[in-house]
């Protein structure tokens, strides 16, 4: 039977662009980017929770993303990231690079007859 | 309860966020992780009427294994600029105390022993904006007692306060003190602000912007300081000099 959830593998290379791109729509905290890609990717992108923070805090690191403490609509104090300039530029040169490596897939599929 | 240390949750974020060294970030870490397990089990308890205890282990699973975790957060946050920045902050105190000492020597060879003896003061002003006060104690420094002597509060038409407050020590002149560096004396309100005061010395004591015309032959200590809270009453002035140091609570009544 098809299983729709894709190799761990396959997702984790790409988390932290999945995240710049979550965060280019707004600012966001933790558990709202786990929640808001399960529904953007119809739960094709379920990662285990936890490996969120390490791909956040070293985009943070990195300059790309930064953090403040805000209250949440659920009236609790919450860490929330936004995407800095950098960040931005990051972002563009990742979905880059993704681009061309899922044609590169893709003609090699092609090629072999099997999509 | 607070949902964070629930007996489930709590094993496994102090796992998680083992590997965090230094520990300002790892308790940033674990308050960021715990919020997470507390807004997912709270998702689960709206939807799908699971306990909290149900509920905080689903979201544990969901979170990963926390070795795992433990072992990318410790990779990410290393200690060594936050202990850099340690070891700069010991070597300025270190600078502070080596240097504090040597001017204590100069203080017309006194030797001044640091005291945090408090004193209280309720000040009140009447309506020409001269002092009332009522003074509780003195503040020891060493073998000097110090006594608030005067404040007066000033306010102008473009918003500024002006409050000054002069502390006489009821000894001897001191003697002529050079800086040697920069140490300022400061005043934190109620609020938490925190004033810098302009310094100044000269030959007979020590004064910070003292504007008084009556200097008497006593050594004084005075400080003057503006653009404070309007609405603060309670004043720290705090000074650490030379080996001496105090810290002096101050009220000060509305007029």
């Amino acid at each position: 039977m098809f299983n729709k959830k894709i190799d761990k593998s396959l997702l984790s290379g790409s988390t932290s662009m999945l995240v710049l791109a979550l965060l280019r729509e707004s600012d966001k905290y933790g558990y709202q980017m786990i929640t808001e890609l399960a529904l953007k990717s119809d739960n094709t992108f379920e990662l285990k929770e936890g490996t969120l923070y390490p791909v956040l805090h070293a985009l943070e690191k990195d300059g790309a993303l930064k953090s403040y403490d805000k209250v949440a609509p659920n009236g609790k104090t919450r860490k929330y990231y936004s995407i800095t300039k950098q960040g931005l530029e990051l972002l563009e040169e990742k979905t880059e690079q993704w681009n061309t490596f899922a044609k590169a897939v893709n003609s090699t599929l092609m090629v072999k007859g099997t999509v | 309860m607070k949902r964070d240390e629930y007996y489930i949750t709590k094993n496994w974020l102090d796992t998680a966020v083992s590997k965090i060294r230094y520990g300002p970030d790892r308790r940033r870490v674990r308050k960021e992780l715990a919020a997470h397990l507390e807004d997912a089990a709270d998702a689960y308890m709206e939807g799908g009427n699971y306990s909290l205890h149900e509920a905080s282990e689903i979201a544990l699973r969901n979170m990963g294994d926390a070795c795992e975790l433990a072992d990318e957060l410790g990779r990410i946050h290393k200690p060594y600029l936050a202990y850099f920045c340690n070891f700069m902050v010991i070597l300025a105190v270190l600078f502070v105390l080596i240097f504090g000492k040597a001017e204590q020597l100069d203080i017309n060879g006194k030797n001044y022993a640091m005291k945090n003896e408090h004193a209280n003061v309720e000040m009140l002003f009447d309506e020409e904006n001269r002092l009332v006060y009522e003074q509780n104690s003195a503040v020891k420094i060493g073998e000097y007692d110090i006594y608030v002597d005067k404040a007066a509060i000033t306010d102008y038409p473009n918003g500024s306060r002006y409050i000054t407050i002069k502390l006489n020590i009821e000894t001897d002149k001191l003697s002529y003190m050079k800086p040697q560096f920069f140490r300022y004396m400061t005043v934190e309100d109620e609020y938490g602000n925190v004033y810098r005061l302009e310094e100044d010395t000269s030959n007979i004591g020590l004064r910070f912007m003292t504007n008084y015309g009556d200097i008497t032959g006593k050594s004084m200590i005075a400080v003057y300081f503006d653009a404070i809270e309007k609405d603060a009453v309670n004043y720290m002035v705090k000074y650490d000099r030379a080996g001496v140091s105090f810290e002096l609570p101050v009220v000060l009544g509305g007029k």
